[in-house]
């Protein structure tokens, strides 16, 4: 028998702690791509960065209210706790400009595959917070515009225009970094 | 549907979630802008598919610390539970101090009604003697046929009773204090 996310949560309430760790076992995984997709983590830093989530959520529970959609509850925690990590690791710096390529990629010079991942997440890292934010959760976490307003706490016509934005950007941003869709795409 | 509107809901052929607006629809396959303008949202999410094969997509972390979680959970739990009854010590023994306190004040004997109290007593008791005279005097007086001096006397009578209700007020009050001080005494002291 499957129980549900805010069943397990009130068990956990009570202090049930094998249904956290059920909770833990179902949401590490999304939890993990939300988190390494907004801060740019490698798969190396992954596992502290998910502690430090669940953590949060653990402390976090008593106020867990029977009125709250838990999966947006959840991703408010891991997003807030994601900012702060993000703004520990990296301290601010002034911003540099890419440099325009100057010449196409030709196939010689193509980018591997793993090359590819690691200029795309840097261009995802090039976008302004307001747009990434909303762009990861709509892609790597796949809720729906309602949820992503519900946890960024915006209008969803905001968050449409920001994610549309940072989908613009984005290719922009790739563009500079000598990254052509259809090269690699294809 | 003008191009304004539709740019804005071009998203929602990016990422689409339910019924799209047929409108839109129509809009999009006649406008050769929006066209162009969602060809570039569609290739920039495509962009983003690359991570499918990233590392982190297909990571295996064992929930990284169950048992450390609970370590942390439980740890978290003791703080929070020990900080209740902190809470709740703190609060029995504020009102144990203040029921304590109330205990002892009730123990310790009120100072008695002054020889001040007394002595008021005795000259209120006086007047209130010198008032009923003088009272008794007018009256006796107001029964006299002096027709000029019934209004002055009249007036003087109703003054009289005036006095005479303020001190066996005064008085009324007095005694009752003092009965209260008798029985404390009494109760106390056992005399």
């Amino acid at each position: 028998m499957t129980h549900s996310d805010h069943e397990l949560m009130l068990r956990y309430q009570r202090g049930d702690e094998n249904a956290f760790a059920i909770l833990v076992n179902r949401w590490h995984s999304p939890l993990l791509r939300l988190v390494c997709r907004l801060n740019g983590f490698p798969p190396s830093e992954a596992e502290d960065a998910l502690q430090e989530v669940f953590l949060r959520v653990a402390r976090a529970a008593s106020g867990y209210q029977n009125n709250w959609a838990f999966s947006t509850w959840l991703y408010t925690i891991a997003l807030n706790a994601a900012r702060d990590m993000l703004r520990r690791r990296t301290p601010p710096v002034a911003e540099t400009e890419v440099e325009p390529a100057t010449t196409e990629p030709t196939p010689p010079q193509r980018a591997s595959r793993e090359e590819v991942v690691s200029l795309v997440r840097e261009a995802l890292m090039a976008l302004e917070p307001n747009h990434r934010e909303p762009l990861v959760l709509k892609h790597f976490s796949e809720l729906t515009f309602e949820q992503i307003g519900s946890v960024l706490q915006a209008p969803i016509s905001t968050i449409k225009s920001r994610t549309a934005a940072a989908l613009k950007q984005l290719r922009r941003e790739l563009l500079l970094r000598g990254v052509s869709s259809e090269e690699f795409l294809s | 549907m003008n191009c304004e509107t539709a740019r804005n809901q071009l998203i929602d052929l990016v990422y689409v979630e339910g019924a799209i607006d047929p409108l839109l629809q129509q809009h999009v396959e006649s406008c050769s802008d929006c066209q162009n303008e969602l060809a570039e949202l569609t290739h920039a999410k495509r962009l983003l598919e690359c991570f499918d094969n990233d590392p982190v997509e297909s990571l295996k972390v064992n929930p990284p610390g169950v048992t450390t979680l609970k370590k942390e959970v439980r740890r978290h739990s003791f703080w929070k539970a020990l900080g209740i009854q902190a809470l709740a010590v703190g609060c029995a023994a504020l009102l144990g101090a203040i029921g304590g306190g109330a205990f002892v004040a009730r123990l310790t004997p009120q100072p008695p009604v002054s020889h001040k109290d007394q002595k008021k007593f005795f000259e209120l008791q006086q007047q209130l003697v010198e008032v009923n005279k003088k009272l008794e005097s007018v009256q006796a007086a107001a029964e006299q046929p002096k027709p000029t001096a019934i209004t002055a006397l009249a007036t003087e009578l109703k003054e009289m009773k005036r006095r005479q209700q303020e001190a066996e007020l005064s008085l009324a009050i007095l005694r009752d204090d003092m009965k209260f001080f008798g029985s404390y005494v009494a109760k106390y002291t056992g005399r």
